[in-house]
């Protein structure tokens, strides 16, 4: 004849389950059941009919008034509800002190624009940054681009980065990659295309429409592609 | 000259040649030469607890001390006062009803009578001590209910009562072949002991978390049942070499994820100060005994 005991932490689940056969010291188990065989005798794998904890390693049973009773679904989505987030691990720590590095150095111009286009998925999505306050110089994803903050602002998700919002942002883009110019606001040293001719924007935050009159050189300067 | 079937008779009459009885039985009985036996526990010598001792055989009563030396196992019971058995259960019994079956054993040394029962809760046969050598059983055929009874191989000593075997053999048939019997492979019977019980002093692990190790390695014959799992160590690997745990303590388990008969999942240790990502090394044993 084997005796099962179950042992219990403070909200009275349980934790362990074994027989006598295999417990020297009996302090703090409770017994539940005896029998013949092999369920009885090898308690701990055989007894409970759906194994001690769910395969995520939640507990399955619990001790109410003296009896083995099974957990709700309810109670054991608390306990996983409960369960603090895992430990980053030695390699998610190193990649997040790099991003954090070659974000402050690109914000710095430490690198290059053209660096962190190359490394666009170091820097955070502009989804992730609204209602928050970014600083000039900051680099964000947006979409398929990469953007950088020419203004000091609180994010609104109405204000995404565009040729509409470009006193906020500017998008980077590659050096071989001419757009079309749009009416908005470009960067000092950005090109642009424009009634079949190239224009350099030779000041920031340039909202004229490059050869347009009265719209010199020192605004717009044509120059080869 | 020809050989002629004559002189060959004539020869063996005289001595000549020796020829074979005909073949060997295997052994229903696991771990059965006690000059030698797999002994996983390593169960002490002059030992007089209960439970089992060399692997497949327990003692369950009396107060009779457990001898071992390189002719056999002596079951000292001349200062106790209860019986004292010393057993071995036979796994499926039912698959032995109404088969004929014989007990034999190499007595070694007795005092008084001793027994060895072939039993369930009735006793289907046995054998008494009362010289020294081989001494076989009748025949013995056990019962159609011999899976509901069960079926073991019974050292039985009363007070006072001494036995000293060296082997012992349960095999079918009417026939005891243990005289020609070749000493017990300890490799093999090792094999068979261990889908019974299994001693792995050193497992790896990996911490999954401050509470979770997750094996590495596992044991390699698949146990009989879902075994009980009992942990007796682990400490954590630092620079390649084991070491203490960090506080010194011992990460008691407090639940084992998933066990099957060939592993589990992971261990949760009950004090949660394991170091995530750390290695351990551990020492644990899985039974699966009768």
């Amino acid at each position: 004849m084997s005796k099962v005991y179950v042992h219990t932490d403070a909200s009275g689940r349980i934790i362990a389950i074994n027989s006598d056969a295999f417990l020297p010291d009996l302090t703090d188990w409770m017994q539940v059941d005896d029998g013949e065989g092999d369920r009885y005798r090898h308690a701990q794998g055989n007894y409970l009919p759906d194994g001690l904890t769910t395969e995520q390693g939640n507990y399955r049973y619990k001790l109410a008034d003296g009896q083995l009773t099974e957990r709700t679904s309810e109670e054991i989505q608390a306990d996983i509800d409960a369960m603090p987030p895992p430990e980053p691990t030695a390699q998610e720590r190193t990649e997040k002190a790099a991003k954090v590095m070659f974000r402050a150095l690109a914000k710095t111009d430490v690198i290059s624009q053209q660096d962190a286009l190359a490394n666009q998925q170091m820097f955070e999505r502009w989804i992730d940054r609204i209602d928050t306050q970014v600083t000039s110089g900051e680099y964000l994803q947006y979409e398929d681009g990469l953007y950088r903050v020419q203004q000091t602002h609180t994010v609104l998700e109405i204000y995404p980065p565009s040729t509409a919002t470009a006193a906020l942002y500017t998008r980077i883009n590659h050096p071989d990659v001419i757009p079309e110019w749009t009416q908005g606001s470009w960067d000092a040293g950005v090109k642009v295309r424009h009634n079949g001719k190239i224009w350099e924007s030779m000041v920031p935050n340039n909202v004229w429409e490059p050869g347009s009159i009265g719209v010199g050189e020192n605004i717009w300067k044509e120059v080869a592609a | 000259m020809a050989l002629t079937r004559a002189k060959l008779e004539e020869l063996i009459a005289a001595g000549e040649i020796e020829v074979g009885g005909g073949g060997v039985n295997p052994n229903i009985l696991h771990n059965w030469d006690f000059r030698n036996p797999v002994n996983q526990r390593a169960a002490p010598n002059n030992d007089s607890s209960l439970g089992y001792k060399i692997d497949r055989w327990t003692r369950t009563q009396g107060t009779a001390i457990l001898r071992y030396d390189s002719s056999g196992i002596t079951l000292d019971n001349s200062n106790g006062t209860t019986n004292a058995y010393f057993i071995q259960i036979i796994e499926s019994p039912e698959q032995y009803a109404n088969e004929t079956v014989t007990l034999s054993a190499e007595i070694k040394g007795y005092t008084g009578a001793p027994r060895v029962f072939v039993r369930g809760t009735n006793v289907y046969g046995s054998i008494i001590a009362s010289s020294i050598g081989i001494i076989s059983s009748i025949p013995i055929t056990l019962p159609n209910d011999v899976g509901t009874q069960g079926l073991g191989v019974w050292w039985y000593l009363m007070p006072g009562e001494v036995m000293k075997l060296s082997r012992i053999k349960l095999e079918g048939g009417t026939l005891s072949t243990l005289n020609v019997t070749p000493p017990m492979s300890h490799a093999e019977e090792l094999l068979k002991c261990q889908r019974f019980y299994e001693s792995l002093p050193m497992i790896h692990y990996i911490a999954n978390g401050t509470s979770m190790l997750v094996p590495l390695s596992l044991w390699k014959v698949h146990k009989r049942v879902i075994p009980t799992i009992t942990f007796y160590s682990f400490s954590r690997v630092v620079g390649g070499v084991s070491s203490i745990g960090d506080s010194g303590s011992f990460y008691a388990v407090s639940s084992v994820n998933v066990p099957s008969t060939t592993g589990f999942r992971w261990a949760v240790a009950a004090n949660n100060n394991l170091v995530s990502g750390s290695y351990y090394v551990g020492q644990l044993a899985v039974s699966a005994d009768l």
